[in-house]
């Protein structure tokens, strides 16, 4: 039974046990992916990473056996941005736009990225789309969410043993593959026993018939803490909106603030959005509210102007955030083959050219990477519980607390 | 030499903008309602299982995700060979209907009520927070009715926007009894709400005569209609009516839709053009939408809403002609629409726990079709043999109508232009005209953004003359 010291505070393990087993048992929470119960672990995805006295650098929980007198230390800004920048990296890896993801609301990643808060990526150009594998008659094989965790390589492996699933290809290359490289339709060792589609943490490997977003166990998400009362100030704030692209889905669930909106006009006047009336981003802006990503020529001078004149300044929903299901277009051709493929079908007609029409950006961009944020609120659209709690918030010059809610910028 | 004037326009769903031609006198030559958007869902779905195309679609307009998600669930049923159990086909047509009262009262109150009261004289609210002061009473059954609708559809569909409901084969869950209760128990209100604006916007009609003369002009009407001649909202015929009222087409299969709707494109817009294919691009004009439903429903089927279509029917000889009487078509429906949820509901389908049907013998070519609040929608899908797609074409209703939005700017700029530049009431009065239409140039570029419209008067060169 070694005794060690988890956060500062004494602890006991079992002979043999790991670091990670023994931090579930004692409440202390560590983020993991490629971890899978009854799985051999792999500490691949490094997000379980723990600083352990006397080691040279922080070393996966999940494969380390704790030891008597060990000390170890859990949480601490430089793990917290290490694990950001993990999942920061495997998101800018694959094309994972939750919108439309039969996964969503049921996927560890999403989970992983909200708890870390992850607002934006990296700005890289984002992988082309790969075909999806829809051969096999009862699993989906969808390349484009895989994070390459191998939970379903080793559920096919070392439970079911049938060793249909490996890793083929390296670094970029690397993908799942089904007998060596075969439709998965084709395999011949598959038992179809769904061990995969269990183990997957994100869309990659999913039953067809739960292939429709809505049809999966769905995660409930914490509830947002509710608005404090605020007084009424004595001057209205200057609230403003800005829509790029996007679906006007964040500005409906503005609208479904409800009876709130009421209050929300006694506290603030709308000086510009798509809602109102005026041409121009106005001077003096207490607070805007952006929806969309960059993705039409002018948006981002639009952008720059919003955010030299607003105190506060939020991106509202995914798309604002990483491009969301806006920048879906990149990952097949961008713009110009979006183009085109509107036009083909009209007798090869010539893209329009007009100089009503602003171009089209080769690729779209998330809010944070033209401009500084103060606060991202996720969703797509985020719930109006979350942007009352927001705005009310702010407009009374408070920092709202969202832990786990809402990313600072 | 004839010239461009380019007007911007606030308060419209999606980007786009506005550009009247002059002539070389000045007068008014044509103006065009231009798409300035595209975020390429045609491609994007290329590739990708039919399963998902529901949600994917969804994401094409944040106003009416449930239309967008129904059309495409209603291809997926043909090209999965699923037709859908009774219980989801109730369940979709009370999550349209409910859709139909949130998208309705977003642009009657929220983005057209500001103009309408304007016109009493009064300071005219800019936009829906200075409307909720101005007039807490009209802006409260706007309220009152978004949020029965969207309460509604969350007990539905487990949340408001782009709520994950309607699948191929049927929907995601059924529901239950005491959402059911919840939801009926609701509906009064929202009923008295619809009918005290009805009233009242009827009554404020005539102050409007000169801005409804305006907007008027010929055009054919298209609107998918059930079998007993109501509108059909979750799929039914193709039904083409004329200016004069009679009926051209009749029972046209959505899947055939290529038949009666041409698309062809333009250099100056990023959405395709439609018209009625038999008659050409000048005669065959099409109009969708609120207007085209009632004029080409032969009955509503809900008695209030039927009163209220009798009132909207006198409006005109044949058909209503003038683009400004949406607005009354949009709160007529909304009474409709409440209605129907009452029925529904009452209709023990609606509890039935049998949502989703198994696949059957697969297509590889379908047409989901339903009647979305902005109008017609089709989506044209092709599959391969795996269900992965291969071709899809979405024709959406602000795509439709965006040429007729331009007859309506064009007849608005010959009654209000003054002079060869911008003027803030002409910019007004073209801003509302396009209003009416309760455009969603989301959905027309098949793809979506927000924003606002710009105006621009260019003379036949093409040069601009101004902007605002």
């Amino acid at each position: 039974m070694p005794r060690f010291l988890l956060d500062g505070r004494p602890a006991q393990a079992r002979a043999g046990q790991t670091l990670l087993e023994a931090c579930r048992e004692g409440g202390v929470h560590l983020p993991t992916l490629c971890h899978f119960e009854g799985l051999s672990a792999p500490a691949s995805c490094r997000l379980c990473l723990v600083r352990v006295r006397g080691l040279p650098r922080p070393v996966p929980a999940c494969a380390t056996r704790i030891w008597e007198g060990m000390e170890v230390a859990t949480d601490g800004p430089d793990l917290r941005a290490h694990r950001r920048a993990v999942v920061e990296l495997i998101l800018a890896g694959g094309r994972h736009e939750c919108g439309p993801c039969p996964a969503s609301g049921d996927c560890e990643l999403q989970e992983l990225a909200r708890e870390l808060g992850v607002d934006h990526l990296p700005a890289v150009r984002p992988p082309a789309r790969a075909p999806v594998d829809a051969t096999h008659p009862r699993f989906l094989l969808d390349p484009n969410r895989c994070v390459l965790c191998t939970r379903c390589v080793r559920a096919c492996a070392e439970v079911e043993r049938a060793g249909t699933l490996s890793v083929a290809g390296r670094g970029a290359g690397a993908h799942i593959a089904v007998d060596g490289g075969v439709p998965f339709g084709a395999s011949w060792t598959c038992t179809d026993c769904g061990r995969c589609a269990e183990a997957c943490p994100t869309g990659a490997i999913g039953e067809v018939v739960r292939g429709a977003q809505g049809l999966r166990r769905r995660r409930t998400r914490p509830p947002v803490p509710p608005a404090p009362p605020r007084p009424r100030p004595e001057r209205r704030a200057r609230l403003a909106t800005l829509q790029l692209g996007g679906c006007f889905g964040c500005h409906v669930s503005l609208l479904d603030l409800d009876e709130r909106l009421l209050e929300l006009a006694a506290r603030a006047d709308l000086v510009f959005s798509p809602l109102a009336a005026e041409a121009d981003f106005p001077e003096g802006v207490d607070l805007c509210l952006v929806e969309g990503a960059v993705a039409r020529e002018g948006e981002a001078d639009l952008l720059r102007r919003a955010r030299a004149r607003s105190r506060l300044l939020v991106a509202m929903g995914d798309c604002a955030a990483s491009g969301g299901p806006t920048s879906l277009r990149d990952g097949c051709g961008g713009a110009e083959e979006a183009l085109r493929c509107a036009w083909a079908p009209a007798e090869g007609a010539a893209p329009p050219r007009d100089p009503g029409l602003p171009a089209l950006l080769a690729r779209v961009a998330p809010v944070a990477e033209v401009v500084p944020i103060d606060l991202h609120l996720p969703g797509c659209p985020p719930p109006p519980d979350l942007l009352w709690r927001a705005v009310s918030d702010l407009l009374a010059g408070e920092w709202p607390d969202l832990a786990g809610l809402a990313v600072r910028g | 030499m004839g010239r461009r004037l380019d007007v911007a326009v606030g308060r419209v769903e999606g980007h786009a903008s506005v550009a009247i031609d002059l002539d070389a006198a000045g007068r008014v030559a044509g103006a065009r309602v231009q798409v300035a958007e595209l975020r390429g869902f045609e491609r994007i779905a290329a590739g990708r299982p039919i399963r998902e195309m529901p949600a994917l679609t969804a994401r094409i307009c944040g106003i009416c995700p449930a239309s967008h998600a129904i059309a495409a669930a209603r291809a997926g049923d043909l090209l999965l060979g699923a037709p859908p159990p009774r219980a989801a086909v109730v369940l979709r047509e009370l999550l349209e209907m409910a859709q139909v009262v949130s998208s309705h009262a977003l642009s009657f109150f929220h983005v057209s009520a500001p103009d309408l009261v304007a016109a009493r004289g009064e300071e005219a609210p800019r936009d829906p927070l200075a409307l909720a002061r101005a007039e807490p009473e009209l802006f409260g059954d706007g309220l009152v009715l978004r949020r029965t609708a969207q309460e509604a559809t969350e007990a539905i569909a487990g949340r408001r926007i782009h709520a994950p409901f309607a699948v191929p084969g049927g929907v995601a869950a059924p529901l239950d009894r005491a959402a059911r209760d919840r939801i009926a128990a609701s509906l009064p209100a929202a009923v008295a709400a619809a009918e005290r604006t009805l009233a009242w916007w009827l009554g404020e009609l005539p102050r409007h005569a000169d801005e409804a003369a305006a907007a008027s002009f010929e055009s054919l009407f298209l609107a998918l209609a059930g079998p007993g001649g109501e509108p059909g909202w979750t799929g039914g015929r193709l039904r083409i009516v004329s200016a004069h009222g009679e009926v051209v087409a009749d029972g046209i299969d959505p899947q055939e839709y290529a038949s009666a709707i041409a698309e062809s494109p333009a250099p100056w817009s990023y959405a395709r053009l439609a018209h009625y294919a038999p008659a050409g691009p000048e005669a065959g004009l099409l109009r969708v939408g609120p207007l085209a439903r009632l004029g080409a429903a032969t009955r509503l089927g809900t008695p209030r809403a039927e009163r209220g279509r009798r009132a909207f029917r006198a409006l005109g000889r044949g058909a209503v002609l003038s683009a400004f009487h949406a607005h009354l078509a949009r709160l007529v429906e909304i009474l409709h629409a409440l209605e129907r949820m009452e029925a529904l509901l009452a209709d023990p389908a609606v509890l039935g726990r049998e949502v989703l049907a198994p696949p059957g013998e697969p297509r590889r070519e379908a047409v989901g079709d339903c009647e979305a609040p902005r109008g017609t929608l089709l989506h044209h899908y092709r599959v391969d043999g795996n269900g992965l797609v291969t071709s899809a074409t979405l024709v959406t209703p602000t795509g439709i109508n965006v040429r007729a939005m331009g007859e309506a700017v064009r007849g608005i700029a010959e009654r209000y232009l003054e002079a060869p530049r911008v003027t803030e009431r002409l910019r007004a009065k073209v801003e509302a005209g396009v209003r009416a239409f309760d455009p969603c140039f989301s959905c027309a570029s098949h793809a979506a953004g927000g924003g606002w419209l710009r105006v621009e008067l260019r003379g036949p060169g093409g040069e601009l003359l101004d902007e605002g």
